[in-house]
């Protein structure tokens, strides 16, 4: 959105307050409760007011989001592979409405105003906030990759990266993927949500294809980066599992670890070409299914691309994103650095080394409540602690590993405290399916510390 | 490690994860006097320190703690457990004697991976391990767990699970420093049915007969928060 619109939608809600009636869902509340406003349900805005009802009751709490019902994109791969179905990913809001009490607009919201601190939404809605929570996830920029320009191509090639139907048509075109066919991914340069999901969707491809059979169908991932989350777990179970060879540039083993790397006569079921041998994307041709990369041109059956990643539009849109496209905020308490009052949390803020998962939009958002409620109270901020995990599948189901992460304040910056973060190289084969076992185990726990 | 790798070979695949977890109920054999009798006999000698590097890399830490000793209102302590009480729980799991939630249906899937010898080295490491609530329970001891209730036919908690609550002789848990959403949580699995590993129902018919209130006090009463080190926020 350019300025002008920009200024468009931040005006809006000045014009219109004076006619539209406010908002009355909570007459329980005593008339100075504070009133907390969340624009976005997802994983960041749903911990926040659960959390936000569980550690101050009092407080009115409503949630403004567009979907009635929740779908979680943490997993969603597996509904790509056909492992899950959309039925399996959809959450319900009612135990937050009805255990929690906290209040639902479904809604799109179309206008701010910073200064007599209201939210307009297009059904006429308009709320009061004392303090205002964003939690708007992503968008998609197409306009650094040539070709894909247009909303033609982008309805061919699809990210699937924010769950919704584009799953169902990612699941469609790899069951059009003809024997020994060739699917390309692209994952997205940093930073970007959930770090080792490209690479995870790779691995339930590859295994796809094992599974029906194929033996000479691959997946070509051509990457504007040289290295990944937990890329020394996936690359050593991708060459035990995927004949994949380790490309010469890769930098993250030392010399006996790569020793033991097994070397393949062709290429794997996985290939992976980083920045530094020429993955980088240069064009694209939807209709024809080839892409250009530095290295040269592949002719695929099915692209995935997931292109660059911003804040969310609504963010952009209310002025809360800075020229990187991400939004920066005080990272103890979350609270915007470009308007007061209002707090940014999860995919789009700039939360120091924290990275843009589920979890730690969740984590987030615990710490953002427990800040808002002291700055209600008009008490100083806690002293935060945060926390990462993210779990992540080779492709086999039982084949499992992750990245675990505690973060601290200093010096205003969210940072990791160093511990071994990975699994071992030389982690057995009980660990790797334990690790399968737990990401499930999170799946379910995780969904219900958020929505239960 | 070999053993576990065996286990791991031996099991049934990618497609078992969830199936592991599974068993129909009429192939679920529960314990009689003498079948446990024979299993403890069958135990072999546990070895700590081999315990103590399952520990580590089972991840049993991420949940029960560093050594065992939970600092969360969710998850058991196994710190101060005799080692026939977690060498039967772990049993248990793998033979889905107890599988009472999506909790259990976590150990369930790691039982499997254990061998009687793993078990027994995880029993001898975590009964190796301090006391939790070094301080001792609070003062009174509430009635229930004292005199029970001969109206309701509750024998006393102490006649089982110890004066100070430090468990039995036997196979009976030591509830001392027992977190208590954990406490409550198990008080209503076996009130409810869902957890029956007690042999011959020694727990469940003396839970049936509690109320919410009940099982809440004891609760605070085994948390024992005021005295333990256990997570700070447990104080109320």
């Amino acid at each position: 959105m350019d300025t002008m619109n920009r200024r468009n939608f931040l005006k809006l809600t000045t014009a219109a307050t004076a006619a539209a009636a406010s908002f009355s869902a909570g007459t329980a509340f005593a008339k100075d409760a504070a009133h907390v406003v969340v624009i976005g349900g997802g994983v960041g805005g749903a911990t926040f007011a659960k959390y936000m009802k569980m550690y101050s009751p009092e407080t009115k709490v409503t949630i403004v989001e567009k979907n009635k019902e929740y779908q979680r994109p943490y997993g969603s791969s597996e509904v790509v592979v056909g492992r899950l179905d959309m039925k399996d990913i959809t959450i319900s809001y009612d135990a937050l409405k009805n255990k929690h009490g906290v209040n639902f607009v479904f809604d799109t919201v179309t206008g701010v105003d910073y200064d007599t601190r209201e939210v307009k939404t297009a059904g006429g809605t308009t709320l009061k906030y004392d303090r205002l929570l964003v939690s708007p996830g992503v968008s998609f920029d197409y306009s650094q990759i040539p070709g894909m320009d247009s909303p033609e191509a982008q309805s061919k090639i699809v990210h699937g990266w924010d769950a919704g139907d584009q799953l169902l048509t990612l699941q469609k075109q790899l069951e059009a993927v003809p024997v020994d066919g060739t699917v390309v991914l692209i994952p997205p340069p940093n930073p970007y949500r959930c770090p080792p999901g490209p690479y995870e969707r790779s691995g339930l491809i590859a295994q796809w294809f094992i599974n029906r059979g194929d033996k000479n169908a691959k997946v070509i991932i051509l990457d504007p980066k040289n290295g990944f989350t937990v890329d020394v777990t996936m690359l050593q179970a991708w060459n035990r599992l995927y004949e994949f060879n380790l490309p010469e540039s890769f930098k993250g083993y030392t010399a006996e670890e790569r020793a033991t790397f097994k070397k393949y006569d062709k290429p794997g079921k996985i290939q992976w070409i980083p920045a530094a041998e020429g993955g980088r994307v240069v064009k694209i041709d939807a209709d024809n299914k080839t892409v250009e990369c530095e290295a040269g041109v592949f002719k695929a059956d099915m692209i995935n691309l997931i292109p660059p990643l911003k804040a969310g539009k609504i963010a952009l849109d209310m002025g809360l994103a800075d020229k990187s496209g991400w939004c920066p905020v005080d990272q103890k308490t979350f609270e915007s650095t470009i308007h007061p009052n209002v707090h940014v949390i999860g995919d789009a803020c700039i939360a120091g080394q924290m990275p843009k998962s589920g979890y730690a939009a969740n984590s987030q958002a615990k710490v953002a409540a427990l800040q808002i409620k002291a700055l209600l109270a008009g008490q100083e901020p806690i002293e935060p602690a945060y926390q990462n995990t993210c779990y992540a599948l080779a492709g086999r189901d039982d084949y499992g590993m992750f990245v675990a992460d505690f973060f601290r304040l200093k010096n205003g910056v969210i940072t990791r405290d160093e511990f071994a973060r990975y699994l071992p190289f030389n982690a057995s084969d009980a660990q790797y399916r334990l690790s399968a076992v737990y990401l499930h185990a999170w799946m379910n726990s995780f969904t219900q510390d958020i929505f239960s | 490690m070999k053993k576990i790798t065996l286990a791991f070979l031996l099991s049934l695949g990618s497609a078992s994860l969830a199936a592991a977890a599974e068993q129909n109920a009429q192939d679920i054999v529960h314990w009689t006097p003498t079948t446990w009798a024979e299993a403890q006999r069958d135990m072999p000698k546990g070895n700590a320190a081999a315990g103590e590097k399952l520990h580590s890399t089972l991840f049993c830490a991420s949940c029960h703690g560093a050594k065992g000793e939970s600092t969360t209102n969710n998850w058991p302590s196994l710190t101060g457990q005799s080692v026939a009480y977690t060498y039967k729980q772990l049993l248990d799991y793998k033979n889905h004697v107890r599988n009472e939630d999506d909790r259990s249906h976590l150990m369930v899937v790691v039982a499997q991976m254990l061998s009687k010898q793993d078990m027994a080295d995880l029993a001898a490491f975590y009964a190796d391990q301090p006391k939790p609530c070094p301080n001792g329970l609070p003062k009174p001891a509430p009635s229930l767990v004292t005199v029970g209730d001969p109206k309701r036919l509750i024998t006393p908690c102490a006649a089982c699970h110890g004066a100070n609550g430090q468990g039995g002789v036997n196979e009976t848990t030591a509830l001392r420093g027992m977190p208590r959403d954990y406490f409550i949580r198990t008080m209503n699995m076996f009130r409810e049915g869902h957890r029956n590993n007690d042999t011959f129902k020694g727990m469940s018919q003396f839970a049936k007969p509690l109320t919410d209130q009940e099982i809440a006090m004891l609760a605070d009463y085994y948390a024992c928060t005021e005295q333990s080190s256990l997570a700070p926020q447990a104080k109320r």
